[in-house]
């Protein structure tokens, strides 16, 4: 019988493709991880990722294969690290080197399949794309329509007055 | 085309926003209707108050809104007072030209002390409306770290507020105010005050008078009956020598003075035994504490230590007879015994290897920070923990040879995790050339903060042709900075205080000389902090470097507050808007001018450098 580190799974993004991938890969997933476990017999039956599309879940799956032999973090170290956003290690600095859209799609399918890490790092990146900005130069940033009124932008100002004690 | 941000769902926008400061929330807040409605949940779920006459307008808006907005109200989730400049703090009373004793009967740190002193009408018009708006809330978190005592009005309110757990947190600049006030230094009155809400107390972090028994069996009992208690943090300040009683420093000038720590813990084991019990507590940091001569002391009898996450000491005693394993993530030793103070700081009955032994057995250890401890950080203990430390800092007094008496080539080779490190170096050095060569062997390295002894008193070798000023500005901090980015560096914030003056410095000063005004007069020329850094966003052009001086800061926010009772408290100098002026000119301009002279006919140089 193959250890665990060798045997592989059959994953299908949401465009109906087939990847195969080791099992160590796919398990930094809770959401495979779960699924392989309810299902008993990896590596015979394709496990469906419905909301990720191939392109987005070959790139998730690139971050899984570096990281594949990180600790598992431990569960208080969370508050902690969320406001340290320098803190991103220069793999992960590269691997997010993507344009916004694909960046939104790994987001979205790191939280959809559960992958605290991958997760954490893409909105550190988002996060840092929005630090030290204005209003307006986030806006630009991203693309954003403002579609508050001068006064209701007068409002909040004045309603959040009581934080700007820098 | 909708833009791709679309995409992200307020579920993972919140996600982001989690990473964000509350400044840059505030002008998330602004972008458009989505953001805002995600941003403003945040921002509202703590509330962090400063009081002071440039906010009043702001505060006493937020916290009507507060009184009149159900959905808010059930918003906002813990309230922070981080300062309360709305009164003044009342410097040590003067009798006949006299400082007076505040031990004498009715004074502040005895035990008839009333508080009489009333509110001006800006704190009392505050007090008001924030006590009304906390009664309709239902806060799980409240938070106090002003420079004064948190006021008995807030105290009767939040009484009322069973579920609400309440941190008394020492304001950070506790310890120069206490200089020239008592008001940032636990009393009688604050003890009664804190009695009322015991069952709430969370966290304390308090500044004490040395040796006052009185204060400190009070201290024992509130802890005690504070059974939601789980960060316990004291710094005890020292005493003078003077008799049978016991005196404050301040209150007796002339006669000798001996810097004294608590040397006993029975003011709290015997509340403990009496009731039956051992404390809960996850951080757990006691300064200028000794218990060397303490005989059979087990830290266990008073906590329970399994739960520890964060310990700081400045005598290992505490620990000699506990074994591991333990889940300690933060340790801090900072044992100093000053010279011609040795054995009244602290006795060292314990040696350096009974703290190898039991950091060993510390597996979740992330962060160390020692004060001259060389000795300690060994290779056999630094291979055993290495891996898992994240942060060092790495204090010293004792300055060897090298700018550093800690093995670096060691630290690098055994801890490949580090991403920050703070360090001491002596100020022969030269900034830039130390930075450099860290950075070349901690080449991960995100973070470093270095200390250098006093620039004041440099002195000059005019032998060499061309003397260094070993002052270091902001131009000098961009100038390493510059180098460092050629180098290729992995770091992202780099920090220089200089002409500082360490704690360990200023408690043996304070109490050493007994004269406030001496030490008054030390604290323009106190931590000096220059800071370069960049945005991660920007590591790849690392010529975007900010930087900026953490004092002008202080003194910019200090005027923009109008602070203005910390006027005139100074020697020599006599606002705040002089102190700006003065340290945006050290900023830029450097401390010191150094005048070389020319030598005379016998090739003597005859004056000193100024």
């Amino acid at each position: 019988m193959a250890s665990e580190g060798e045997q592989t799974v059959k994953l299908v993004s949401s465009d109906n493709v087939e990847i195969v991938t080791e099992r160590k890969v796919a398990e930094r997933s809770m959401l495979i991880k779960n699924m392989i476990e309810d299902l008993g017999a990896p590596g015979e039956e394709p496990i469906p990722i419905m909301n990720v599309s191939e392109a987005v879940l070959r790139k998730v799956l690139e971050w899984c294969t570096h990281h594949k032999n990180d600790p598992a973090p431990s569960q208080d170290d969370d508050a902690d690290s969320r406001k340290k956003t320098t803190d991103i290690e220069d793999w992960d600095q590269k691997f997010m080197q993507v344009d916004q859209e694909m960046l939104f799609e790994i987001i979205l399918a790191a939280n959809y399949m559960d992958i605290k890490a991958l997760l954490d790092v893409g909105c550190k990146t988002v996060a840092n794309m929005i630090k030290g900005k204005s209003p307006e130069e986030i806006r630009k940033t991203f693309n954003i329509q403002n579609d508050f009124t001068p006064e209701e932008e007068d409002q909040i100002r004045r309603e959040n007055e009581w934080a700007e004690d820098r | 085309m909708a833009a791709p941000v679309k995409l992200l769902n307020p579920d993972v926008l919140r996600e982001v926003f989690l990473r964000l400061s509350k400044y840059d929330l505030l002008d998330v807040a602004c972008v458009c209707r989505e953001w805002n409605f995600v941003a403003q949940r945040l921002i509202y779920q703590t509330l962090e108050i400063v009081a002071s006459v440039k906010m009043q307008e702001a505060n006493l808006h937020l916290l009507q809104r507060l009184q009149q907005d159900a959905e808010l109200q059930h918003r906002v989730k813990s309230l922070t007072f981080k300062d309360w400049y709305l009164d003044d703090l009342p410097p040590w009373p003067i009798d006949n030209g006299h400082i007076e004793d505040p031990w004498m009967p009715g004074k502040y740190f005895s035990i008839s002390y009333i508080e009489s002193r009333p509110m001006g009408p800006d704190s009392e018009e505050l007090m008001l409306q924030l006590c009304a708006a906390l009664k309709m809330m239902s806060l799980s978190s409240f938070t106090w770290s002003a420079l004064a005592p948190i006021p008995i009005q807030l105290v009767e309110t939040l009484e009322t507020q069973t579920s609400c757990s309440i941190h008394i947190r020492r304001n950070e600049r506790a310890y120069d105010v206490a200089v020239w006030s008592h008001s940032p230094i636990l009393n009688h009155a604050q003890l009664q005050n804190m009695a009322r809400v015991c069952s709430q107390l969370t966290t304390l972090d308090l500044l004490i008078p040395s040796e006052d028994p009185l204060i400190l069996s009070a201290l024992g009992n509130l802890i005690v009956s504070s059974s939601r208690l789980k960060s316990l943090k004291l710094y005890v300040l020292g005493k003078l020598w003077g008799g049978s009683k016991v005196f404050f420093v301040p209150t007796r000038p002339a006669r000798g003075t001996v810097f004294a720590p608590v040397r006993s813990m029975e003011w709290l084991q015997r509340p403990l035994l009496t009731a039956g019990r051992q404390l809960e507590l996850d951080e757990l940091e006691l300064d200028n504490f000794c218990v060397c001569g303490v005989q059979g002391l087990s830290l266990s009898d008073i906590t329970d230590v399994s739960r520890l996450r964060r310990i700081g000491l400045s005598c290992f005693s505490f620990l000699c007879k506990e074994s591991g394993p333990w889940k300690v993530r933060f340790f801090r030793l900072h044992c100093r015994n000053p010279r011609g103070f040795e054995n009244q700081y602290c006795s060292k009955a314990w040696s350096e290897s009974m703290v190898q032994e039991l950091l060993s057995q510390c597996h979740s250890l992330t962060e160390i920070e020692l004060l001259d401890g060389r000795e300690i950080l060994n290779e056999p203990l630094l291979e055993l923990i290495g891996t898992e430390l994240a942060s060092l800092t790495l204090r010293q007094t004792i300055w060897p040879e090298s700018a550093t008496g800690y093995d670096l080539d060691l630290v690098s080779r055994t801890c490949p995790n580090l991403r920050t490190l703070a360090i001491d170096i002596p100020h022969e050095k030269t900034f830039s050339q130390f930075c450099s060569s860290v950075t070349t062997t901690f080449p991960v390295l995100s973070e470093l903060s270095i200390r250098r002894g006093h620039d004041g008193y440099l002195t000059v070798d005019f032998y060499t042709p061309d003397p260094h000023r070993y002052t270091s500005t902001l131009s000098d901090l961009h100038t390493a900075w510059t180098e460092l980015a050629a180098e290729d560096s992995s770091l992202v914030n780099l920090t220089l205080h200089y002409d500082s003056w360490k704690p360990w410095d200023r408690d043996v000063d304070f109490f050493h000389t007994g004269r406030p005004y001496d030490v008054q007069a030390q604290i323009p020329r106190r931590t000096f902090v220059v800071q370069a850094n960049v945005p991660k966003r920007m590591a790849q052009h690392k010529q975007d470097v900010k930087t900026k001086c953490l004092e002008v800061e202080e003194a910019r926010r200090a005027l923009k507050h109008r602070w203005q009772w910390l006027d005139g408290y100074f020697r020599g100098q006599t606002s705040w808007q002089d102190r700006l002026h003065q340290t945006e000119k050290t900023a830029t301009e450097g401390h010191n001018l150094v005048l070389r002279r020319t030598p005379n006919a016998l090739g003597e140089f005859t004056q000193r450098a100024m």
